[in-house]
């Protein structure tokens, strides 16, 4: 389908089919095995139903024709110059020490990441190694490794199926026990400019063993102006009393599509928090289930989205409280300005059993232009008696007192809503707990809002 | 300096200013008195260039320029300062990077060159001196969690900070205790110099005792029913603003 037709979803699913034929031809050996009958279903999965349509109660608010409109080829492997090393670093942010893992188009190069460097009892295994290996770990591509995979995820998350038909490309992040890494992984995707429009599916798995404590950053990037489709998973198991601190910072070209599934689960007092900044692509989702399944556990979903021009940023965040006292703490913020789009959906359950389960969760909005949009729903299912639940949406404009303040002290308009942005805003990234991260994210929140609103 | 001629303002379709004629000259103090709710705070928001009040006649020059005609930042970098009867709360705003933010913004407008955070902060703690203000309210949110006499001095520390030409002070002794408001009275008469001059807009003779004014006015229902020198606020205080309700018309008197 490169003839650009307009697709439908039977095409785009016919397209799909016949990209797997070709990228199980070019697996060689790899096409049996585990993984691969694994891969088989998830691809049968992805066409029995197609991109989601707003029809479907976890999608209404975001239209995936750009997907079906689009033919994306499947990328091609980078050779590993070290001009692209360059490149990716070059739009990067820069954390003080930490260990960059590089992705070009969607493909891990050990070659040009700091694998020298990374830090005692942690162990980065590309994932096609990983697969090929056929051990007893390669079973960790399998769904039932991750509580919060288990739940037929093929089937309710069309993206999660179409990753995992095409997995391949990504890396195995493995802690020892008791193991504290010094230095935060940056884990950097950037895509390059191509021709042909292309579609990456990498794959993160992190296996915090007992104890462990890690923080990893993933950044995912773009050359300006790159049409390309990123569809991440990443894949995630907190063991007893493990700590993994992930931010994940999405600023790509602004013809990309982005869409992450990041499946996370804890066990008992393991903690798991994700910061999420988003600058956006044209199109964004992400989709965060995280499962508490061991008690004392606990997770932080925080965001920050700041889409602007037709930009559509999508978020849909699961806290699944499955045993007694667990806590969660979810703050999402929003900016929007001209025409951009926004949807904020929290769904917090709390199971029969999980009393004693403490969940706060609040959305606030602001919108900077009257045709910005935001749809926020709270969705809260608890069926124990015995909690804490709160949640709270807000959406505002700028208050005009604050702004009338600033300018009656002489700063031009501007610049005045730049600061009152800058201060709603800046509040969630105030609560990254890592200080290099969270300095050089300031820095960054600082410069974007100026580069964004100051025209 | 200030010129007001027949000045009419209306908020939300009711009329509250209904021909305000004053004329301020360097060196000067107003005193503006009068009734809550007869536009006091309004005359102060139009002179700052707030949105929400619509100028329906007359006019206002200000050092020779339109007023009403310039944006609302423009009128603070061109030397008008407004000291609020409600300061703001701004959560996530430093004290010290917003008084940064308009003094430079100010120094930029009048070609000087932008101070570093270092010579700032030197020129700050000066200032802070002139109000007795605790340092500590320099690193918190703008006026976030203050006291009412602690925002009211935080206003005098910003006029103190910017230098300005016309200072508009909106009640500014409301609220403050006794030592406070011979503070912040000491502050405003520190900073008042034969170039400059300032409106007080306040209720209680008290505060001219320690800023003494050169007029007073009284304004009732949108009007300046009446003008004099501080006597008038005396007059006032013992017999309340009845009789001045009465005075249909403007009488004007010193001016
Ligand atoms: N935003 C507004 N919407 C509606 N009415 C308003 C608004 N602002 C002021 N007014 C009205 O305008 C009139 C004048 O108000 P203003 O605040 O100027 O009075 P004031 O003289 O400052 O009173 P005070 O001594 O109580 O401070 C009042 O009747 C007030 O209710
Ligand atoms: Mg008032």
């Amino acid at each position: 389908m490169s003839d650009g037709r307009a697709m439908n979803n039977e095409t785009a699913i016919q397209n799909y089919r016949d990209l797997f034929a070709t990228f199980e031809h070019t697996l060689n050996g790899g096409a049996s095995g585990e993984t691969h009958r694994l891969r088989r279903e998830a691809i049968d999965r992805f066409a029995s139903t197609g991109f989601p349509t707003m029809r479907g109660e976890d999608w209404r608010y975001t239209n995936f024709n750009p997907l079906i409109r689009q033919s994306f080829a499947l990328a091609e492997a980078p050779g590993a110059q070290p001009s692209l090393r360059d490149a990716a670093l070059a739009g990067s942010i820069d954390i003080a020490g930490a260990v960059t893992l590089l992705f070009v188009n969607g493909v891990y190069l050990p070659e040009l990441s700091d694998i020298d460097r990374i830090p005692d009892g942690i162990r980065v295994t590309p994932l096609h190694e990983f697969i090929a290996a056929e051990t007893d770990r390669a079973a960790e591509t399998d769904r039932a490794a991750n509580p919060a995979m288990a739940d037929d995820v093929l089937a309710r998350n069309p993206f999660a199926a179409l990753n995992t038909a095409f997995m391949h490309h990504g890396v195995v992040i493995e802690t020892a026990r008791g193991v504290t890494a010094t230095v935060p992984l940056h884990l950097l995707f950037f895509c390059t400019d191509s021709p042909q429009p292309f579609m990456t599916h990498p794959r993160v798995i992190v296996r915090m063993a007992s104890q462990a404590q890690l923080d990893i950053v993933e950044q995912y990037a773009g050359a300006d102006g790159a049409t390309y489709f990123t569809n991440t998973l990443t894949d995630i198991r907190v063991e007893d009393g493990a700590v993994l601190r992930h931010v994940k910072l999405q600023d790509e070209s602004r013809s990309a599509v982005h869409v992450a599934s990041v499946y996370t689960s804890a066990g008992r007092a393991g903690t798991y928090e994700n910061h999420a900044i988003g600058f956006g692509s044209a199109l964004q989702r992400g989709n965060i289930h995280g499962v508490l399944d061991g008690e004392g556990g606990h997770v932080t979903m925080n965001g920050l989205f700041l889409p602007s021009g037709t930009q559509h940023m999508d978020h849909f965040t699961t806290i699944d409280h499955a045993v007694p006292h667990c806590t969660s703490h979810e703050l999402y913020k929003g900016v929007l300005a001209d025409e951009a789009r926004g949807v904020f959906t929290g769904k917090i359950i709390v199971r029969q059993d999980a009393q004693k389960t403490d969940a706060v969760q609040a959305n606030n909005n602001m919108l900077l232009s009257e045709r910005a949009q935001i749809d926020t729903r709270p969705q809260l299912e608890i069926y124990a008696d015995d909690v804490r639940c709160t949640h709270g949406a807000t959406v505002g404009r700028m208050s005009a007192d604050q702004l009338f303040y600033l300018l009656s002290r002489g700063i031009d308009r501007q610049t005045a809503q730049n600061i009152l942005t800058y201060a709603f805003a800046a509040d969630i990234v105030a609560r990254i707990p890592i200080d290099t991260v969270r300095e050089v994210l300031d820095v960054e929140l600082h410069r974007r809002l100026g580069a964004t609103w100051n025209k | 300096m200030l010129e007001i001629r027949n000045l009419h303002a209306r908020v939300e379709g009711n009329d509250i200013l209904k021909g305000i004629n004053l004329t301020v000259k360097p060196g000067e103090i107003h005193a503006m008195m009068g009734p809550n709710g007869s536009g006091k705070s309004t005359l102060a928001g139009v002179l700052a260039g707030k949105e929400i009040y619509e100028v329906t006649e007359g006019e206002v020059i200000y050092n020779g320029k339109n007023l009403l005609d310039l944006d609302p930042s423009v009128r603070a970098c061109e030397g008008v300062f407004l000291a609020f009867q409600y300061p703001v709360e701004i959560p996530g705003v430093s004290n010290t990077y917003f008084l940064k933010a308009a003094y430079n913004a100010v120094r930029k407008y009048r070609g000087e060159e932008e101070l570093d955070a270092v010579d700032f902060l030197a020129l700050v703690r000066e200032k802070m001196k002139l109000v007795e203000m605790d340092p500590s309210l320099l690193s918190r949110p703008v006026n976030e969690g203050f006291s009412g006499g602690e925002k009211k001095r935080n206003e005098i520390l910003q006029m103190a900070v910017l230098d300005p030409m016309l200072s508009i002070l909106d009640e500014t002794d409301s609220g403050l205790d006794i030592d406070a408001l011979r503070i912040v009275a000491n502050g405003v008469n520190t900073l008042h110099t034969p170039q400059n001059a300032a409106i007080v807009v306040t209720h209680y003779q008290r505060l001219l005792d320690y800023i003494i004014p050169d007029f007073v006015h009284v304004l009732v229902d949108g009007r300046i029913v009446k003008s004099g020198d501080k006597s008038l606020a005396h007059h006032l205080e013992d017999h309340g603003y009845d009789w001045a309700k009465d005075l249909k018309s403007p009488v004007p008197e010193t001016i």
